[in-house]
């Protein structure tokens, strides 16, 4: 001992760290001596009673008797036996009394000398309960005795009867552990007789191990649950406790004196049964700080090894769906193949409908609802189907690999190239799909309604006396503007010309529409709606914009012959509003809630407010030149403009105020896509530019065009651009090239919309040298796998 | 007499006086706190803890006082949260054994510490993140229960998002 404090030597001078770390720490919380009074019989009762309670008695008994083989044996019998002991009663593991911490490993000069160095040897009350409340009441009855009893040095505090009525009879032995009284004196302990030294029945609750508990435990022991095999009535374990013993006396185990390294250690950890865990903890802490570098080292990897733990699966449910949404999805589909537990904890919609949002493959709620509402198809199509997975996760699956198949060079989709009737030479002017019809507008007064699925011509809508240049539709009901001066309305379904708006006097440059939607709380809390209707509103050449009510147009009007309602009267009842300040054409409208943004060439933007009749709410004259495109994000107050000056510029609408002056393009930034948090500009200087909205930050250049941009689309993911005879797609996240989708035209790319699955052009071809054709390309990159490997095999 | 304190008990009895606005950290103890002092703290006031044991909750009470004036972002902007790294300083404290860390996320969803909650998760995904099942097994002290048919299965339906 000696020998190994010289190492530890305050006066070493040198840099070494000390060698017994552990030597000056300061034992805290659950590894702090606690109760040094505390009886030893009462906490091995209690381990006892709680073995009995836990497992069948029949374990505790082999336990038991390995113990009482070594004891009287004196001879370490095998290995086996100690192991046995110690795992199997892994709660009355080494203690010891902390002052004589040394002297447990001294020789066996003292017969026992842990004990008599022992502390106060005084009182015990038994452990705290964790789990009831009561343990200040246990404290508060206990402490006088304890006070009275004092810290006399060979008195123990014995629970005299086991009457469970009399709490509070205790009764005080002296006990000369020095002269090695064997323990037949305490209590009604036989010693001699070993068999009788284990309680035998867990009745041993009734035991005097809980009479210092106060009033308020009184029943408490009768209500526990006994699972004893020698369960006999309530009256007869009275007098069988009575005659029994009812602790294990420890100068029993003290009884012979080891003799060798292997009967000290059983003997010590014999004994170390008889500390509460606090105290259990203390001694392991002493001996601890007896242990030097190296070997804290080995224990201390021994105990990280086995601290470890299956933290998902231990984890309250939703917390471990909130560890799980921090992972992306390879990740997650890593963890299904762990285990069954994990594979079943990731098999949750929840998380597949947060990371489908959170990835951008689908940000609406209501297209995952009805993406899920027809799981046998999705299941069919695209899952495996060996094995039990999640719908929302086949959905994420499907999304996922629609997207990477676009982003895949080597990814041809299925296409279809449909003829468009007509001259060839004039403009696609719009171009809108969704999975059953494709809209499209030629400068030549016909609309051409096509079928998504099979390319064929469903519809010519005629009736426009000039150029369609502005179209869009929503449900059924199509809207176009043209250089006749007259907003035409449409059922899609019947093709047939519902309403015809006059009161422009110009061309009918731009359009939108308008859904009513929730743009605020009023002061009861309750949402505001507005507008009350859908509403159309229009900009044209004559500077003005008008703002009219969209007829509802119900998808079985069969009344084919009803003439369109025309009004050539001032007094329109569609006519919700006009608005009057542009001095130029108005180019572009963007529209949603109460407010409408327009841009013009007069070079200013102006602010409208429907709720405020339509006022101009701001004028906004920062463009040194011609406005040709506008965005509007309602949530954030903000709105872009592009313009000839080849800037675009960022304003709060609520305040008027410039934000922001986003620079780079080099001439006149023409288109405006703000989807998802993305804000993309395509310019005439053959670029396309993303940027953070909020921030004004350029993400990155999509250079690669050599002509300027004459459409694009983006959806967060991907950018689709046309120029002259380029289609190319961009992977929006990176910023960075994809591939051309289109290779063979030979004109200009009119028009191009994508949807997730789709994308949907209007290209030009060159026949020769003065003819030329219009084409609509249908790429089509959702095929399920299994087909696709099927109509692979037959090619 | 100085500012009263609010003094937080834990399962085995210790006491840890902190100051309320460490105390108020928890949204658990900050509720208590208003509801049971209407009119604000006039003498030491004791929160037991019932659930929580004096190391865990020494090292909570920790983190509470180094985020004392930590003002962190509102709950509604999931997004910005969830890509927010662990702060330094977080990730340093939270570098404890599985147990502790355990431990530590149990408190804080129990006395309602959402961003020592958040930064534990955080952590936890971090230990994941790129390993392999077996590595994972390793790591949380798991045993494979799956058959091998069973596991050709997942992977099989799981291989579409390997790197090809």
């Amino acid at each position: 001992m000696s020998s190994l404090d010289a190492n530890n030597d305050p006066t070493d001078t040198s840099n070494l760290p000390p060698l017994f770390p552990l030597r000056g720490a300061v034992a805290k919380y659950d590894y702090r001596l606690f109760n040094s009074n505390g009886k030893l019989a009462d906490v091995w009762l209690q381990k006892q009673y709680q073995k009995l309670s836990l497992q069948p008695s029949t374990d505790s008994n082999s336990s038991r008797e390995s113990r009482k083989r070594f004891r009287n044996g004196g001879e370490l019998e095998s290995e086996e036996l100690y192991e046995r002991d110690s795992t199997e009663s892994a709660d009355d593991m080494v203690i010891s009394d902390t002052d004589s911490n040394s002297q447990v490993s001294g020789h066996g000069g003292n017969t026992i000398p842990t004990v008599s160095s022992g502390r106060e040897n005084g009182l015990v009350h038994p452990p705290k309960r964790r789990l009831t409340k009561s343990t200040s009441m246990t404290d508060a009855a206990v402490t006088p005795i304890m006070s009275a009893v004092g810290s006399g040095n060979n008195n123990v505090v014995v629970p005299f009867t086991p009457d469970r009525h009399n709490h509070n009879s205790l009764a005080v032995h002296n006990v000369n552990y020095n002269n090695s009284i064997p323990a037949s004196t305490i209590g009604s302990t036989n010693t001699s007789n070993i068999s009788h030294q284990r309680p035998r029945t867990p009745n041993a609750i009734n035991s005097p191990s809980h009479t210092p508990i106060s009033d308020f435990e009184e029943e408490q022991p009768q209500q526990l649950p006994l699972p004893s095999p020698s369960a006999s009535p309530v009256q007869d374990s009275y007098s069988e406790v009575a005659k029994l013993p009812t602790f294990d006396p420890i100068e029993n185990q003290l009884m012979s004196v080891p003799t060798t390294q292997g009967e000290l250690l059983d003997m010590m950890v014999n004994l170390s049964g008889y500390f509460n865990e606090r105290n259990q903890n203390h001694l392991i802490f002493k001996l601890l700080q007896k242990v030097n570098r190296s070997s804290l080292s080995t224990l201390g990897a021994l105990i990280q090894d086995n601290l470890r733990r299956d933290l998902i699966s231990n984890l309250p449910l939703e917390i471990s769906l909130k560890i799980l949404s921090c992972l992306d999805h390879k990740t997650l589909l890593t963890l299904a193949c762990v285990c069954k537990n994990w594979a079943k904890i990731i098999n949750d919609t929840s998380i597949w409908v947060n990371l489908l949002k959170r990835d951008k493959l689908i940000t609406d709620n209501k297209v995952i609802q009805e993406e899920l509402a027809n799981p046998e198809k999705l299941l069919e199509e695209w899952s495996d189907g060996t094995c039990d997975v999640n719908v929302a996760q086949v959905l994420y699956k499907k999304r996922c690999i629609i997207v990477n198949r676009w982003l895949d060079p080597k990814y041809e989709p299925i296409r279809r190239s449909v003829p468009v009737t007509g001259d060839g030479s004039k403009v696609v002017t719009c171009l809108q799909h969704d999975d059953d019809n494709i809209v499209t507008t030629v400068d030549d007064k016909t609309i051409f309604i096509y079928s998504t699925q099979t390319g064929k011509l469903l519809r010519e809508l005629q009736g426009h006396e000039g150029g369609v240049w502005a179209m869009k539709y929503t449900g059924n009901t199509l809207v176009t503007g043209a250089t006749d001066r007259s907003v035409r309305v449409w059922n899609i379904k019947t093709g047939k010309c519902t309403h015809i708006f006059r009161g422009h006097s110009s061309t009918i440059r731009c359009l939108d529409i308008m859904h009513p939607t929730v743009i605020g709380k009023d002061v009861n809390g309750d949402d505001i709606i507005f507008p009350h209707f859908p509403l159309i509103v229009t900009g044209s050449r004559d500077h003005n914009i008008h703002v009219w009510k969209l007829p509802s147009n119900s998808d079985d009007d069969q009344d084919i012959d009803k003439k369109p309602f025309d009004s050539n009267e001032i007094e329109n009842p569609y006519l919700v509003a006009v608005l009057s300040g542009h001095t130029g054409s108005v180019r572009s409208v963007s529209a949603y809630g109460n407010i409408i943004i327009s841009g013009s060439y007069d070079s200013t933007v102006r602010v409208w407010d429907l709720m405020d009749n339509g006022n101009c709410k701001h004028i906004l004259t920062d463009h040194q030149d011609k406005v040709y495109s506008t965005a509007l994000d309602f949530k954030t107050k903000t709105c872009f403009s592009g313009s000839l000056d080849s800037t675009i510029k960022v304003w709060n609408f609520e305040t008027g105020k410039l934000l922001n002056t986003l620079e780079g393009h080099s001439s006149l930034v023409g288109l405006l896509d703000l989807t998802d948090g993305l804000l993309v500009s395509a310019a005439a200087d053959a670029s396309l530019r993303v940027w953070d909205p909020k921030s004004g930050k350029c993400f990155s250049k999509l250079e690669g065009h050599s002509t300027a941009i004459t459409c694009f689309e983006h959806d967060g993911l991907r950018v689709v651009s046309g120029s002259q005879t380029l289609l190319k797609l961009w992977d929006a996240k990176k910023g960075k090239y994809a591939r051309d989708l289109l290779t063979d035209v030979t004109g200009a790319i009119w028009q191009v919309r994508i949807d997730y699955k789709r994308c949907v052009a209007a290209v030009q071809r060159l026949r020769n040298e003065v003819e030329s054709e219009t084409f609509i390309e249908i790429l089509d990159f959702s095929e399920p796998p299994k087909k696709r490997a099927q109509r692979i095999e037959e090619l | 007499m100085s500012n009263p304190k609010v003094i937080v008990i834990s399962s085995d009895d210790e006491k840890f006086p902190v100051d309320p606005k460490v105390a108020e950290k928890s949204l658990l103890m900050k509720n208590m706190i208003n509801d049971l002092n209407p009119d604000g703290l006039q003498e030491d006031f004791e929160i037991p803890t019932p659930n929580v044991r004096a190391n865990v909750l020494a090292k909570v009470l920790e983190w509470c006082e180094h985020h004392k004036n930590t003002i962190f972002p509102d709950d509604d902007d999931e997004d910005a949260k969830k890509s927010a790294p662990v702060e330094e300083w977080d990730k340093n404290f939270l570098k404890v054994d599985q147990e502790m860390l355990y431990e530590i996320m149990l408190a804080a969803n129990y006395l309602n510490i959402r961003p020592l909650l958040d930064a534990g998760c955080k952590m936890v995904a971090e230990m994941i993140k790129g390993k392999s099942p077996e590595e994972l097994r390793r790591i949380f002290n798991i045993v494979n229960d799956f058959s091998p048919e069973e596991e050709a299965a997942i992977r099989r339906e799981n291989e579409w998002a390997e790197d090809r």
